[in-house]
């Protein structure tokens, strides 16, 4: 009885086994199947919210995909990438930055885009800024498509602009554009003080993409023009660290960053300007009791720029050719529809949009879309992050007050010289894109 | 008694599903790592790994910022497992002493444990903050505003004193049986002879559960010398690399720069320095019991 049981329970397995594999390959199921994407994106804010929303309209246009869209923390997000491609599991579109795109080119971890380009979206390269197309390619090949443009811009608090009186003739508050005027601004609003609350002109939100921007305002740079050579002590970095060590130290604008958090301080109305990327711009907008603007950065050095990032999607190498091709369908969408995804801060990274309508009535985005020229993006060599990183801890201690920034700034020279030396000697790719 | 359960056959099978993983997670990376060591491979690069002998070691014989690193995990040690053995056996002492309730005192002293590391990170953070941060507030009556987390000096102390609260727990609980297993008859003797309540601690309980303490301190030395998701989650290794420790230093190399051989040669230093600690209390506590 009991062998006779086992028997039947055999039998209906079989039969179960049979008719799933009878369903799964007959013509009407597998034309019914989804192409599953996998779409790895570092949004975890309220710009993750708003891709959710750009990927189901996706879907509603595109019934015959699946996007399974997975955001991860951007502190943990390359790595995971990186290992992911090493080990052959690379999702097959993914988002990463333009200082990142080298680091993963060179590496073979993103798909040559050269052969997907048709009529339609060799039109859309030509649309895109002109500052951003050198960055989409690698060794001579399209491998990668910009989402947006981001830069840094000027947060300032217009109620504490109007108690320190620093206000036009009619009453508006006064963004300042240029040195001068933002130590003014600074010094007026620090003197709305009183001993049982501090207020400050400045607050270094940021303090690695304001080291950044300082130094590029007063001409400096990580790399020589060739990408060959680390040039973080020239003096024009010198100076620009100076700089911002001096509004704290010498102009008494900025409190010390090391015992402030100068958003949370920005928010909380004891700061009345700071530099920070556009992506924060969500965190303000919903606090509908918080009268604020963002405008382009004043020009503190002898010219006008700002640290300058586009978020890049790329495809991965070795896929099938349908998933090549729903994924490049995914790419485009996110692209033509850029003038969503800017609602939650990042500029479109296309002419035609920046110069729409809608856009220009979109603020405070569209106030820095005049930022875009000036902007500097990270050098493209795959060692960025070990050079960018000696940069950050020169400026670290700059801004601490630690060390002179030539003695800091000439230390993280031999340093990234010598992580360039390494790479020059191991790779063949030491020179990246310009 | 049941003689298949005692059966080699029988003792395999059952060792096997662990044995399997343990050999696959386990042992083989840990010989896979030490053989990636003697080589030069960059993930990164995209090329094969290339042979170079020792000579990740000695690099890292002349790494500053590793050694700095190193000496910043000694220093965490030296902090935090001095703190956390006297507050778990302060704890435990002063519960074991409790005439009842002693399930509620051990329930809420242990809790902090049961935190995952990320949230209790998170909560000290905002703890430690210095504009609105809830020990600042505490310490406003007096003019006081420490920058916990953001100066040097401060930093690496302010980090072994939340994981003193979130680990000491686990002590506490193995101190805490250690008490209540000396027999009462031992404190009844020193009560006849007069005993105060301290010098029944200091003649009667401490050396009774040394054993056990002695296996705490190992505990706490080794898990403090692989500390890293504490200074990672609160301080990023800053402020100025005060609190970066090796492990850190180790995972920004393997998996930021994708060094992977350096990085293996780095933990594998790592690993023998923590190996001739514990065979140094090992020597030790075997010199104290021979001594006995």
């Amino acid at each position: 009885m009991l062998r006779n049981k086992g028997v039947w329970g055999w039998l209906v397995l079989a039969l179960m086994v049979s008719g799933v594999f009878w369903i799964w390959s007959s013509p009407d199921f597998r034309a019914s199947r989804k192409i599953p994407l996998n779409f790895w994106t570092g949004f975890t804010g309220p710009d993750g919210e708003r891709m959710v929303d750009l990927i189901r309209e996706f879907h509603r246009q595109n019934p015959d995909v699946e996007v399974s869209l997975q955001r991860i923390d951007w502190g943990v997000y390359y790595n995971k990438l990186f290992v992911a491609g090493l080990g052959g599991r690379s999702p097959e579109v993914f988002i990463l930055h333009a200082g990142m795109m080298p680091r993963f080119a060179s590496a073979g971890l993103m798909a040559e885009m050269d052969e997907l380009l048709d009529t339609q979206s060799r039109a859309a390269l030509d649309d895109l800024v002109p500052v951003i197309r050198p960055k989409l390619q690698w060794e001579g090949h399209q491998v990668a498509w910009p989402l947006d443009v981001h830069m840094l811009g000027l947060y300032c608090n217009l109620n504490l602009f109007r108690k320190a009186g620093w206000v036009d003739a009619v009453g508006h508050p006064k963004i300042p554009r240029n040195r001068a005027e933002f130590l003014e601004a600074g010094a007026a609003l620090r003197k709305l003080s009183t001993p049982s609350r501090e207020i400050w002109g400045f607050g270094i939100a940021d303090p690695n993409l304001i080291a950044l921007t300082s130094c590029y305002q007063f001409g400096g740079r990580l790399m020589s023009q060739d990408l060959l050579q680390p040039v973080l002590d020239s003096p024009e970095n010198v100076r620009g660290l100076d700089f911002l060590r001096e509004l704290v130290g010498k102009y008494h604008v900025a409190p010390p960053p090391e015992s402030n958090d100068a958003w949370i301080g920005f928010r909380q109305g004891n700061i009345g300007m700071v530099m920070a990327g556009i992506w924060m711009l969500a965190d303000v907008k919903g606090d509908h009791a918080f009268d604020f603007d963002v405008q382009p950065l004043p020009q503190l050095g002898n010219q006008a720029a700002s640290f300058g990032s586009t978020h890049l999607m790329g495809l991965a190498p070795g896929l099938s050719d349908e998933s090549r091709e729903a994924g490049w369908r995914l790419i485009q969408f996110l692209s033509a529809h850029s003038l969503e995804w800017a609602k939650v801060g990042q500029l479109p990274a296309r002419q035609s949009l920046l110069s729409s309508a809608e856009f220009r009535s979109l603020l405070p985005q569209a106030n820095l879309a005049s930022e875009i020229p000036h902007l500097v993006f990270t050098p493209g060599i795959p060692s960025l992050w070990e050079v960018q990183d000696e940069f950050y801890r020169a400026g670290e201690k700059v801004l601490r007050g630690t060390e002179p920034a030539s003695t800091s700034l000439r230390l993280a020279q031999r340093k990234a010289e010598a992580v360039l030396e390494r790479s020059r000697n191991r790779h063949s790719f030491a020179q990246g894109n310009r | 008694m049941n003689r298949q359960a005692g059966s080699p056959g029988a003792a395999v099978l059952f060792l096997l599903p662990f044995a399997a993983a343990f050999l696959v997670f386990f042992v083989g990376p840990t010989f896979f790592g030490l053989g990636m060591s003697f080589f030069d491979w960059e993930m990164l690069s995209g090329l094969p790994p290339r042979w170079v002998g020792g000579g990740n070691y000695l690099e890292a014989l002349q790494d500053a910022r590793f050694h700095r690193s190193l000496l910043v995990t000694g220093l965490f040690v030296f902090i935090t497992v001095p703190l956390n053995l006297f507050a778990s056996l302060g704890l435990a002492a002063g519960v074991s002493a409790l005439p009842k309730r002693q399930g509620v005192y051990r329930s809420l002293i242990y809790l902090p444990v049961l935190l995952n590391i990320t949230v209790a990170s998170l909560l000290w953070r905002w703890f430690y903050n210095t504009k609105f941060g809830l020990f600042n507030k505490l310490l406003q009556p007096w003019g006081l505003e420490l920058p916990w987390l953001t100066d040097p000096a401060l930093a690496l102390p302010s980090i072994s004193l939340m994981t003193v609260w979130w680990t000491s727990g686990v002590s506490f609980l193995i101190l805490l049986t250690a008490f209540q297993q000396v027999s009462p008859s031992l404190y009844e003797a020193a009560e006849i002879d007069g005993a105060t309540g301290w010098q029944k601690f200091r003649f009667v309980s401490l050396p009774q559960i040394m054993p056990v303490v002695g296996f705490c301190l190992l505990l706490e030395v080794l898990s403090s010398f692989k500390v890293f998701g504490q200074p990672f989650l609160m301080t990023g290794g800053g402020p100025e690399g005060a609190t970066r420790v090796a492990m850190q230093y180790i995972y920004e190399t393997g998996f930021s720069f994708f060094r992977m051989g350096y990085a293996s040669a780095l933990s594998w230093i790592s690993f023998l320095l923590i190996f001739c600690v514990t065979l140094l209390h090992r020597i030790g506590s075997g010199k104290g019991r021979a001594g006995k």
